[in-house]
């Protein structure tokens, strides 16, 4: 029987998942432009994405159960001392900016909570919401205080930024603290060993795939290229999406930045390293199911490097912020007896059993993630995979074509 | 280079070839888990098959050679393994004098692991072992020297293993293979290479093996 070769097929579902090299392309110029014209009217500031965008863990996102528009996080980072300066100042410059221009007006939504969000409607269908959000560097003081009182390496301290937060009640503003960018180097540093495994490989497909946009394979921009890693937290970003549409617990699914996070902490404490995406997907999968004892048992002993915590006294849960400490990303996950909490050992339950079970049993149907991850993905994804299997027959896919190992004096078994 | 590096190295030249594979850390331990999926060919027959293994790589590697298991539950039992539930792959000292040759992960996948999966597979078709297996325990150990020393007497191989236990070559000496030839002139190139490979300890352990053995059977 021909095996199957999972960590392929989900290689091509990430790819779906994903964004294009063209809109990709089409993504920078957008933000190029809006940075260039806020430049161009004397806001004096950096601009740099932010989020999935920035990690390179993209994933079309699903609204209402229809594969939607692109979201696209873009720092711009106002060159103000926060002592000269007020949230609200912050926040409205831009907005005002962006109101200026006519082409900008007729696309800026309302106002958000801390972003002004451009929405793109491209040609194709498929368009952007370029979500931006204006912030300033944040005071010495607190840079200070996450490296003395948290321990916060000064490498990730260093780029932490104050945001603007309108509140909804008295439509006042007030800052907020954050480090998009700490962040962003806290995960380059995790992916980095997977990323130095499959660089040269992956460069050489995108150049190949793309020669209309590359004009030779150095053109193709590291951002592009992905790692087991990350088609691992956008596959599970997906899986998320989808089993949570239309759910009970819908409002309570873990949000990106949680599974992010445990992906990457997961990998950087065991330090490990693979090529093959189902693989490292089945290894983390089994590694957080493991935390799902702390829901019935709090007294439970955790260990120093778990990644999910709980207070034995409070019952509150832990997620740390790797590049904010004092940020805890499960802060809610008690409220409600303990409802996301219990969202989210749910869904890593049926992470195990739609992606590993469901895959590891012999029989395995493709057409069986169909529900799980989008019908229109792994249709694709699908198709691309039978062609290569047809068009070549390199030598990661099939025993057939694996080189054969030549037995020549043997050793016997023994014991 | 410490370790770990030695072995990050070993594994992506293994992955190369076989992909499926993860490598993580128990405390010092570094594990290879994955499915191999293999294609071996001995005496005109190929054989392609996949087998779920677990690697465990000793801090103290290469000196010490890692250990596999089988976690697919296909060998049973029965067939040749630790009480630990390690496979046999081969005799230890065998299995340590042919991987200095090439001490790196992938010719161990290739030449223990490849080489143990093909034959239980072979089994599985054709219902017996391809190439023969060495008997359980002590026998299996004397086995491997009868051939390593092409000898049949037990006493010369006791003889040739206080040789090099102790390192303790003299090359005037009778050789122990029953020759009535000078050592130097006979097996003496064979334990002088065996000595160089600097694993005396191997060898006062199968010594030790062999003698207590002998002691209980008679």
């Amino acid at each position: 029987m021909e095996s199957i070769n999972k960590g392929l097929i989900f290689e091509e579902i990430g790819k779906q998942l994903d964004i294009s090299p063209t809109m990709y392309k089409l993504a920078v110029e957008r933000y190029t432009a809006v940075a260039e014209y806020l430049e161009e009217n004397d806001l004096k500031a950096h601009f740099y994405p932010q989020g999935s965008f920035r990690l390179g863990t993209v994933t079309r996102p699903i609204r209402n159960g229809i594969e939607s528009d692109y979201d696209i996080d873009l720092v711009c980072q106002i060159l103000v001392d926060k002592n000269n300066t007020s949230p609200s100042t912050i926040k409205n410059t831009v907005g005002n900016l962006l109101r200026k221009n006519k082409r900008y007006k007729k696309i800026l939504d309302e106002e958000g909570r801390r972003c002004w969000t451009l929405i793109y409607a491209e040609k194709d269908g498929i368009g952007f919401h370029l979500d931006i959000l204006p912030s300033i560097r944040e005071s010495i003081e607190i840079i200070e205080s996450l490296i003395k009182e948290y321990n916060l390496a000064p490498r990730y301290a260093e780029s932490a930024i104050a945001i603007t937060n309108k509140n909804k009640i008295d439509n006042l503003y007030n800052w907020e603290s954050s480090n998009p960018n700490g962040y962003g180097l806290w995960f380059d540093e995790i992916n980095k060993s997977f990323y130095d495994l499959v660089e040269k490989s992956t460069r050489k497909q995108i150049y190949e795939n793309n020669r209309d946009i590359f004009a030779s394979i150095d053109d193709v921009p590291p951002q592009l290229i992905r790692t087991p890693l990350q088609r691992v937290i956008q596959i599970l970003k997906r899986h998320r999406d989808l089993r949570f549409n239309g759910h009970k617990l819908e409002d309570d699914k873990p949000i990106s930045m949680i599974i992010t996070t445990l992906v990457s902490q997961i990998a950087k404490n065991e330090n490990c390293l693979t090529t093959d995406i189902f693989v490292l997907l089945k290894f983390i999968a089994l590694k957080l199911a493991q935390y799902a004892i702390l829901l019935s048992n709090i007294e439970i002993s955790q260990q120093q490097y778990a990644v999910i915590k709980r207070d034995i006294y409070t019952g509150k849960w832990y997620i740390s912020n790797p590049v904010n400490p004092a940020e805890n990303f499960a802060d809610r996950w008690h409220e409600n007896d303990n409802r996301k909490a219990k969202a989210f050992f749910q869904w890593v339950n049926w992470v195990y059993l739609d992606l590993i079970q469901n895959m590891d049993k012999p029989g395995f149907d493709i057409n069986s993630l169909k529900n799980v991850l989008g019908n229109n993905v792994v249709e694709k994804a699908n198709a691309k995979y039978q062609s290569l299997l047809l068009q070549h027959h390199n030598d990661c896919m099939q025993s057939s074509s694996l080189s054969t190992v030549n037995i020549t004096s043997p050793g016997k078994p023994w014991g | 280079m410490n370790i770990k590096e030695v072995i990050e190295n070993q594994f992506k030249e293994l992955i190369k070839k076989y992909p499926s594979f993860i490598l993580y850390w128990e405390d010092d331990i570094g594990i290879v888990k994955g499915e191999l999926n293999f294609k071996a060919l001995y005496n005109g027959v190929v054989i392609a098959d996949t087998y779920t293994i677990k690697i465990e790589i000793p801090s103290t590697y290469p000196s010490n050679l890692p250990m596999t298991k089988e976690i697919g539950g296909r060998i049973p039992l029965n067939f040749h393994r630790l009480a630990n539930d390690y496979l046999c792959l081969e005799v230890p000292t065998k299995m340590k004098i042919i991987f200095m040759q090439n001490p790196t992960l992938l010719f161990y996948v290739e030449k223990f692991v490849v080489e143990y999966l093909y034959g239980f597979s072979y089994k599985e078709k054709f219902g017996r072992l391809p190439y023969g297996e060495h008997p359980h325990g002590n026998a299996g150990i004397i086995d491997f020297y009868k051939e390593l020393f092409g000898v049949t007497d037990i006493n010369s191989i006791l003889k040739f293993l206080k040789i090099l236990s102790n390192s303790n070559y003299r090359g005037h000496h009778l050789c122990p293979c029953n020759s009535e030839k000078k050592l130097r002139n006979c097996h003496g190139k064979t334990i002088r290479e065996l000595m160089q490979l600097d694993i005396a300890y191997m060898f006062r352990f199968d010594l030790d093996v062999i003698l207590r053995s002998k002691t209980n059977r008679f």
